[in-house]
């Protein structure tokens, strides 16, 4: 069942329900009886901090060195102590000051500072950059991976392939079309989008069962549960390091921290967690459910990272398969079709949830604290005469949209052109 | 207010907990060839803590008056 038109079928149905998800969600905030004021799915919608490069990429990571990826959680988990203390502090603010975006949030610390919020734009569009163009990578790469089924082939190995039939163009086409959507149906003069939130919380579930699905399907139906595994990595002289990997393969005690204090920033100054956990808090009371709820959901998207790796290193030991890949290629070469279409779902979900966040959240920015300004300070314009500027926001930030989708493709693409050479 | 202090204070001493639990010299003890029910130790012990944490955390701000 993992034929070409199966999984478009399967991924457009999928982005269909999340858009009938989004749909609904508007229509009952409309009608005043908004189906995001629960502080359930404003935890789910946090964990939009999960991406592709966890669902696929903490096996990868884990299958090198261990520990090393966990500092990423277990960070954001810190930080979300003191947010009893900080974040209601930052709500707060934020509301008085109808911020809407975290250059704006920067900006209105130092005085509305023009120059400033447009500096922050700038530096928050170069720097997700990458990061989204991962995104786009991941998505087209595990295509190429459940297409090739039933053999396990590399996105690598399977060879060039032309513009028009490149999966990472289309992604990125589709998802600004989504995006555009989910963002910019209508102008809130609070930037509440109330239907991505509810799209984004859905994808936050389904992202965590794909997770849980493939790892109890490794630890205990390809082997006998956690101490087999362990049991099994130790007799192996190229996985027992990984046992004890601090101070060996998962770099020093002080790296370990360092990577701790860099995810404790994240989660506070990444453009789509503010977006998130500041702009779309629509009560400050959530908070509370979401300080513990939020990290539960990292520590259990994190419990069968290392089985996987370990299971996928002693499954795949002439390592000619990308152990990024563990996720999906252990459910295909196992011949459980169904489980691997669920986890490229999975994956689907973790790479949208956070193009359509990030992208919303940047475009809000670029809109304005970087375009806006300068229209305005444009005289013959004469934009502060007209008394309706609505189509003209929504305007730029669906091409701020478009633009920065397709900036990623190109990302991904010239990246990809350099390996090539 | 007495009341929201409190609980602010425990959060934060329950953020140094963590910075503690997640760290030298703790982590080093643990960082050895020995299991846990089977479980490697270290990440036995990260695990556990990590869910102690989130249980303290929980309990902190969920708690009656």
């Amino acid at each position: 069942m993992l034929q070409g038109w199966v999984i478009v079928v399967t991924s457009f149905a999928y982005l269909g329900l999340l858009f009938a998800i989004a749909y609904y969600a508007d229509k009952r905030a409309d009608a005043g009886r908004s189906i995001i004021a629960s502080p359930y799915v404003y935890s789910l919608s946090l964990a939009v901090y999960a991406t592709a490069w966890t669902f696929y990429g903490s096996v990868g990571r884990a299958a090198s060195d261990g520990v090393g990826f966990l500092p990423i959680y277990i960070g954001p988990t810190l930080m979300i102590a003191l947010w009893w203390v900080v974040m209601r502090k930052i709500l707060r603010i934020s509301k008085q000051n109808r911020i809407t975006s975290l250059a704006d949030f920067i900006a209105s610390r130092y005085g509305k500072s023009a120059l400033l919020g447009g500096v922050v734009t700038v530096i928050a569009v170069i720097g997700i950059l990458p990061y989204i163009s991962l995104q786009l990578k991941a998505i087209s790469n595990s295509f190429t991976i459940v297409l090739q089924y039933p053999w396990i082939i590399m996105p690598d190995k399977v060879g060039a392939l032309p513009v028009m039939q490149d999966t990472a163009l289309w992604v990125a086409l589709i998802l600004a079309a989504f995006t555009i959507a989910f963002g910019t149906r209508h102008l809130d003069a609070a930037e509440h989008h109330e239907g991505m939130v509810a799209a984004i919380a859905f994808e936050s579930l389904v992202k965590l069962l794909a997770f849980l699905a493939v790892g109890v399907f490794v630890t205990l139906g390809i082997y006998n549960g956690f101490g087999d595994l362990f049991e099994r990595a130790a007799a192996d002289p190229k996985l027992s390091p990984m046992l004890t990997p601090l101070e060996g393969v998962a770099g020093s005690y002080a790296s370990w921290v360092w990577l701790t204090i860099l995810s404790m920033m994240a989660i506070m100054f990444l453009p789509r967690q503010f977006q998130v956990t500041v702009i779309e808090n629509v009560n400050e009371k959530h908070l509370n459910k979401a300080i513990w709820l939020f990290p539960l959901y990292m520590l259990a998207i994190n419990i069968f990272v290392l089985p996987i790796a370990f299971g996928g290193l002693l499954h795949f030991p002439e390592g000619n398969v990308d152990a990024d890949t563990f996720v999906l290629t252990l459910p295909m070469v196992e011949k459980q079709e169904l489980l691997a279409l669920l986890v490229f779902i999975g994956g689907l979900s973790a790479a949208t949830g956070m193009v359509i966040v990030e992208t919303i959240a940047l475009s809000t920015m670029v809109c304005n604290d970087l375009v806006m300004p300068v229209l305005l300070r444009l005289r013959r314009l004469r934009l502060n005469q007209r008394s309706d500027l609505t189509g003209l926001l929504l305007s730029i930030r669906r091409g701020a949209i478009v633009g920065i989708l397709l900036l990623g493709y190109v990302y991904a693409w010239k990246k990809r052109a350099l390996e090539w050479v | 207010m007495g009341e929201i202090e409190g609980r602010g204070q425990r959060m934060i001493a329950l953020c140094m907990l963590g910075f503690v639990l997640f760290n030298f010299p703790i982590l080093a003890l643990f960082n050895v060839p020995r299991t846990l029910f089977g479980v490697p130790l270290l990440y036995a012990h990260i695990f556990l803590s990590w869910a102690l944490l989130i249980a303290l955390m929980a309990w902190v701000v969920e708690r009656r008056r």
